[in-house]
Order: structure tokens, then C-alpha cells, then sequence
């Protein structure tokens, strides 16, 4: 009966590990191609996505939002924070999205990695990207639209 | 477990293997055939919704939705009709100016994704739908969560595919279907699992089999073949191909006693060796027991009398080291030329078997082979033959006629039993056929139809007298004599007629049981005779234990007349002087010609049998006249 037990909960951290695994190498990868070279501070309010980036070696976690290169968006009350902040202020650092319609709502928002109908959807808006200077590797050409 | 069950197991294995499969692709089957019956639904479902859109949406689909944005919540109440535990999403997608894919429509009423947002589709069916115009089925892998299939419909107008209408399985419906047949999938599989333990266990059963069947087939000490593997040999193989020989190191055992048993053990082995290389591998050579060995020689090998004559001077001065001695070995060889008609195994061995008792009794270290009359000897010793024959009472009695000299006429005829060979036109003597039958009821059939024959003729001729051989082995046959001796009582009239010639290959060993015997077949005037007296145990204690009325001196004894007459005539004139002191009549048997039957006439001897008085013959031929 323990060996199962054991067998069952070695499963399920199994199945953790790969979920947390296969997030962080979407996340990294999005990351490093709207960074290039520069260090993955990533500042995000969302719990879930933190504890997942703690797992990460090659992202860093901020607490602050000076201190981060780039701002992960989850939710409206996440954009209502940053605009109390005087996120103008904060214009040189790169944000992204989990959500179709923050990218819509938020001009400084480059991209959004989000599900809709059960499909990954990742999308980039040109003249945003742009803005930032970003030149996305030709892997996510057809990612990129010009307006929403 | 014999090999023909073990035939039988495998069979049924490799039915319930076949079946096992049968099960496994039938499943397969069925569960392909929901599969479809899913999809043939879903493709129904879309049709209906284009069917309904069309009628409903004159123009451009993307036009009039712009137009009537009113229109779109209830279309997508409608979609959101067809949604179910089956159907996870349905929605209505175009391609824009930039041939990027925008939402139209959403079934989906708790989460509507907006109006003309993007969605970017990963999977290239997408626009080869667009492009074809063709329906077609996307099975998802990645990159898709709770998706199973996707049903990609083209709604075509004025043959340009205006839009596509999305249908998405669920996952877990995929699985509920997929997983429909797991009951029966588990059962074939469990059968399986079995029938892979159980061809393991019969794979192990079968190794098994094949040790123990190699340690039964091959003789351990020498590496010679056992009988086993020779019955197996001849069951593929036909006898009639092989000579066979059988061979014995006579007084084996001495060697044994003398320079021990591992001493014997290294001779046996290197006797074999020894006859392996002289016949080479195409020859068969059995260890039967102790030192004797069958041989089986193909005839390829050339004719078997010299085959075996070569062979036994090889094996004859073949010299074995035995504890820094070197000895040879005396050989006894019985050997046969089989004929084409052979039927068994066991028909070969006994030929060879009685042969090697006659070489072994004539005093071994020598060779038969045996080439004559084979064909007929195995017929006429076969059992079913000799029933047959006696079912038909194929058999008949010949007379010999024993001649008075005295009166010069014939007092007595010697009944001799003959099987009849209708096929052949001859006549089969006992030697061959009664040891055959002597234990069996067939024997008692046999000899009630021969006292019939010889009471007949004592009927018949009141004059006659007949004489009829019993074997020692008759007096102590209860059932045999039982019979006798009714018939005798039955014949009471004639049976002072008669003599009993009471043949000897063995030693009496109860002369009181003899004797009773003898005088209760002495009742009612039969007449006792010890047949071949002065060979092998007829002997002079015969004469003192028991009460006999005639001897009849053996027919080596009288041939000797010819050989060593001096010799000859002191001994037979010795039985003559004693059988008139004792008062038996004398009988010399094979007087077959004028220069015996003087010298026997010399001697006295009163009573003379033999060819030079007459053949066996039927009685009609020698008493025609008689009364």
C-alpha cells in the first residue's frame, strides 16, 4: 500500500514538474526574444506564475517594478496598480500580457501569450514592438500583426 | 504428457493465440468504427449549422455580421444549442485582408470570445480548408488543451470559402469513447498475458520434455541409442530399408567379476566406438541391456552376410586395455536380411532373439545370419495368421507309418499336425506356429480339432493304431488336459489305439505330477512313448521315475549309425538290452534309407519309423484297405 501511495504522489510531482517545466520554456522563450541579451527581471503580481518562475534558473523574479526589464500583465486590477504607480514613468520597460484583451485595452503592451478555445494563442502587435526597438526572430513572424 | 497431447495443447494454444488477436483487432475495429460514427455526427451537426446560416445570411457572412451585430447573439445562442459534454467549442472563423483569422461567432455564451478578434490556428489544415473547400478532421496533439478532434467545416459561397465553422470534440468525450472497449481490452489483454505465461510454462514443458526424452533416448554410459529411440527411429523410418544384427559379448558379466565394474563399464564404451567406426553414421546402434546391441544397418551397406561377417572379425580381434591387460571379446551375432514385407520392429527382434538362443546354445562366439524364408517364417509366426487358419480349421493331420519288422507290416501311424497355407499351396509344420500360440486359448482350439481328427480315423479303422505327440508343457496345460481326458473317456472304445509320444526340451522337475499324469492318460489302454530318448533331458531317469511303454530312440542317435557305427551300435544295442530287460517297446526313428534300417535291424530294434517306409502323408494313402 505505501509503495503506491509513494508511486501516486512521485506521479503527481511528475506531472507538476512537467506543467511548471513546459510554462517556463514558453515564458523563456517569449522572454528572450523580446530581451535579446538583456537579463529576464520579470515583475508579475500573478501568484500562480511566480511560484512557477521560482522554479526557473534563467528568470528572475522582481519585487519592484523599477527593478524589472519586463512586466508580466494578468488582470485589469494588475494594470489599475500600475498606472497608480506612474507606469509612464516606467515606459522603457517591455510589457506582456497573459490576456487577449489587456493587450487590447493597453497601448504598451507588446504581446500576449494566452488559451482561447483550448489553443495557445501568442501574439505580437508590430508597431508596439517597434516602440521598444524588439526585432523578433523570424520563428514568430507569424505572430506578429499590425493592429488587433 | 505424450507428444501427441502435447500436439493437441499447442494447437489449442495457437487457437486461443489467433483468437487472442482476432479479439484484439475486432476491438480496434470497433472502437475506429465509433470513432467515425462520432465523426459522421459531428459532420451531420455542421452541416445542419451551415444549412441554417446560409438561409438565414444572404451575402457575405462577415458583412452582414458587421451590419447586424443584433444577429450575432442570437447565432451564437443557436451554436450554443448545439454544445454539449460532446462538443466542446463551437465557433465561426474568417481569414481578413492580411489572412489573419478573426472569431465570428462563439457557442460558447458563459466566455464569447469578441467579435473579429484574432486566433491564430498553429495547425495548416486550417488554410488548406480554406483553400480546398473541403471538410476535414484535425486530430490534436499539442499546443491544444481539452480538444480531442476538431471538425473544420468550409462555409463556401459563390465558390469562395467565406468562413470556417469549427467543431471541437471534447477530450473527455474522446476518452469515453476510446476507452468504450477497455473492459473487453482489459479481458483480451489478461488473455493474453495468460497465454504468453502459458506458452513460457509449455516452452519450459517442452525442454523438459526434450531432456528427459534425450536421456530416455540415448544411453548414457556408451552414447548408443536406447530401444525407445530405435521404435521412434522405424516410426519415420521403414524397416525394410535396414538389415539388423543382434549382438551380445558373450559372458560379459565375467568381465565384470574379474576387473570390476568401471573396468567393464570403459569396455562397453569403447565397443561401441569400435562398432560406430566400422558402420559408420548413417547406422543405428541400440544398447538393449547389459552387452547386448541391436544394430540397424542400412542395405545400401551392401549384402548382411558379409556385412556381418566382416564385422564380426573386426569386433573379434579387436583388443581392449582393461587395468594394463589386453583382452578380447567373444561375440555372438544374429543377423537378418529383412524382407520387404516385414511390418514391425517386434517381428525383426524376435527372429533375431530365437536365432541368438540357437548360436548361444551351440556354444556362442559365432554369427547367423538370417536370409531364407524369412518372408514365410514371419508369416507363419505371426498370431492373426495362425488364428485365422485355425478359425477356418485350415488344419490338417499327416501320418508317418512305423513299421513291424517282425511282421513286416505297418502297426502304427505318427499323427502330424499341419496348418494349411492355401495362398502358397503348402503345408506349415508346428515348429513354426506352436510356440506362438502354446499359452493362449488357440492352442487348446488347435489340439481339439486334431484329437477330433485322429478319433476319426480311430473310428474309421479299426485296425489302427495312431500315435500323437504331447509336449511336457501339455501335462501341466489343467485346461488342456481336462480336455484329453474327456475325450478319451468319450473315445473309451478306441483309446487303447492310441499312444501318447511325450516330447522333452526341458527337465522334469515333478516326476509325481508326471506320473499321475501318465497313468491317467494310461486309463483306458493309451500308450505312453518318450519321444527322442537319448537326446537333451529324455534321460535314463525317465526310465526309473515313470512308467512308459515304448521308447523312441532320438534320430541323432540312429544318423550316428552312419558317422561312428562302432560307437553308435554299443549305445543302441546298450537302450535295446535295457528296454527288453524292462520290457518297453523300441521305436528308431529316422531310418531314411536300406543301410540304416539294416543296421537298426541288426541291432534288434523291432519297430523302425522313417522315409525309407514312408512320408507323412495323409492316412487315406496307407490305409486305403484297412478295415
Amino acid at each position: 500500500m505505501k509503495k503506491i501511495l509513494l508511486i501516486l504522489i512521485f506521479l503527481n510531482v511528475g506531472v507538476y514538474a512537467l506543467d511548471t517545466q513546459s510554462t517556463l520554456n514558453i515564458y523563456h522563450e517569449i522572454f528572450s526574444s523580446l530581451l535579446g541579451s538583456q537579463k529576464m527581471k520579470v515583475y508579475t503580481r500573478d501568484k500562480e506564475l511566480r511560484q512557477v518562475f521560482k522554479h526557473s534558473k534563467k528568470i528572475v523574479l522582481s519585487d519592484t517594478l523599477a527593478n524589472s526589464t519586463i512586466i508580466l500583465v494578468s488582470s485589469q486590477s494588475d494594470l489599475r496598480r500600475y498606472k497608480k504607480e506612474h507606469i509612464e514613468k516606467l515606459n522603457h520597460i517591455i510589457m506582456f500580457a497573459t490576456d487577449y484583451r489587456l493587450l487590447k485595452k493597453y497601448d504598451n503592451i507588446v504581446g500576449a501569450f494566452y488559451w482561447k478555445k483550448g489553443r495557445s494563442q501568442l501574439l505580437f502587435i508590430k508597431h508596439r514592438l517597434d516602440k521598444y526597438h524588439i526585432k523578433l526572430a523570424p520563428k514568430y513572424r507569424a505572430f506578429i500583426v499590425d493592429e488587433l | 504428457m505424450t507428444l501427441k497431447n502435447t500436439k493437441y495443447i499447442v494447437i489449442i494454444l495457437a487457437l486461443l493465440i489467433a483468437f487472442a488477436l482476432y479479439l484484439q483487432y475486432e476491438i480496434s475495429n470497433n472502437t475506429e468504427k465509433l470513432k467515425r460514427l462520432e465523426l459522421d455526427k459531428v459532420h451531420v451537426h455542421a452541416k445542419n449549422i451551415v444549412k441554417f446560416l446560409k438561409t438565414e445570411i444572404d451575402g457575405n457572412i462577415y458583412q452582414y455580421l458587421v451590419k447586424h451585430p443584433e444577429k450575432r447573439q442570437v447565432y451564437n445562442k443557436i451554436l450554443n444549442t448545439f454544445m454539449s459534454d460532446e462538443f466542446k467549442y463551437i465557433f465561426l472563423i474568417n481569414k481578413d485582408d492580411k489572412n489573419h483569422y478573426r472569431f465570428l461567432l462563439d457557442g460558447d455564451i458563459s466566455e464569447p470570445v469578441e467579435f473579429n478578434s484574432l486566433f491564430f490556428p498553429k495547425d495548416k489544415q486550417y488554410n488548406e480548408v480554406y483553400l480546398f473547400k473541403k471538410p476535414e478532421i484535425i486530430e490534436h496533439k499539442e499546443g491544444v488543451e481539452e480538444v480531442w478532434l476538431s471538425l473544420l467545416y468550409p462555409i463556401v459561397n459563390k465558390d469562395k470559402t467565406e468562413a470556417l465553422l469549427v467543431i471541437d470534440l471534447s477530450e473527455a468525450y474522446g476518452k469515453k469513447i476510446l476507452n468504450f472497449n477497455n473492459p473487453m481490452q482489459e479481458i483480451v489483454l489478461y488473455m493474453q498475458l495468460f497465454l504468453v505465461i502459458s506458452s513460457i510454462f509449455l516452452l519450459g514443458t517442452f525442454y523438459n520434455l526434450y531432456l528427459l526424452k534425450k536421456s530416455l533416448l540415448e544411453d548414457k554410459l556408451t552414447l548408443a541409442k536406447t530401444k525407445m529411440y530405435l521404435r521412434e527411429f522405424f516410426e519415420v523410418q521403414h524397416e525394410s530399408n535396414y538389415n539388423f544384427m543382434l549382438v551380445d559379448i558373450d559372458n560379459f558379466r565375467l568381465v565384470n567379476e574379474k576387473y570390476g565394474i568401471k573396468a567393464g563399464d570403459k569396455v562397453l564404451q569403447d565397443f561401441v566406438s569400435e562398432v560406430a567406426y566400422r558402420l559408420e553414421n548413417d547406422s543405428v546402434i541400440v544398447r538393449l541391456n547389459g552387452a547386448e546391441f541391436i544394430l540397424a544397418i542400412p542395405k545400401k551397406k551392401g549384402d548382411i552376410k558379409r556385412v556381418t561377417q566382416i564385422l564380426f572379425r573386426q569386433l573379434s580381434e579387436k583388443k581392449y586395455l582393461v587395468n594394463n591387460n589386453t583382452i578380447v571379446l567373444s561375440l555372438s551375432i544374429s543377423a537378418v536380411d529383412t524382407p520387404a514385407e516385414i511390418k514391425s520392429l517386434l517381428e525383426i527382434e524376435s527372429i533375431l532373439e530365437q536365432n541368438m538362443l540357437e548360436i548361444k546354445s551351440s556354444g556362442k562366439n559365432n554369427y547367423v545370419v538370417i536370409n531364407q524364408n524369412v518372408e514365410n517364417e514371419l508369416r507363419y509366426k505371426n498370431m492373426d495368421y495362425i488364428s485365422q487358419r485355425l478359425d477356418n480349421e485350415e488344419l490338417v493331420c499327416l501320418y508317418q507309418p512305423i513299421y513291424d519288422i517282425q511282421t513286416d507290416k505297418f502297426v502304427k501311424y505318427e499323427a502330424l499336425v499341419r496348418l494349411i497355407d492355401n495362398e502358397q499351396n503348402t503345408l506349415i509344420e508346428p515348429s513354426y506356429f506352436v510356440d506362438t500360440i502354446r499359452s493362449t486359448y488357440r492352442y487348446i482350439k488347435m489340439s481339439r480339432l486334431v484329437f477330433k481328427e485322429v478319433f476319426s480315423v480311430l473310428h474309421q479303422y479299426e485296425e489302427v493304431h495312431l500315435s500323437l505327440n504331447l509336449d511336457l508343457h501339455d501335462l501341466y496345460n489343467e485346461e488342456l488336459m481336462d480336455f484329453i481326458n474327456v475325450e478319451l473317456y468319450n473315445h473309451r472304445s478306441v483309446a487303447h489305439r492310441l499312444t501318447f509320444e511325450i516330447l522333452e526340451k526341458h527337465e522334469i522337475e515333478d516326476f509325481a505330477h508326471v506320473a499321475l499324469i501318465f497313468q491317467k492318460l494310461r486309463t483306458y489302454g493309451s500308450k505312453i512313448a518318450i519321444d527322442d530318448f537319448g537326446s537333451g533331458h529324455s534321460n535314463y531317469l525317465y526310465l526309473i521315475k515313470l512308467d512308459i511303454d515304448i521308447l523312441k530312440i532320438d534320430g541323432t542317435l540312429i544318423h550316428a549309425l552312419k558317422d561312428d557305427p562302432e560307437r553308435a551300435k554299443v549305445v543302441l544295442a546298450s537302450i535295446c538290452a535295457l528296454a527288453e530287460k524292462q520290457g518297453y517297446e523300441v521305436v528308431a526313428e529316422f531310418v531314411s534309407d536300406s543301410k540304416l534300417y539294416e543296421e537298426v535291424k541288426a541291432l534288434g530294434i523291432r519297430y523302425v519309423q522313417g522315409y525309407h517306409f514312408g512320408k507323412p502323408k495323409a492316412i487315406k494313402e496307407y490305409c486305403g484297405d484297412c478295415k
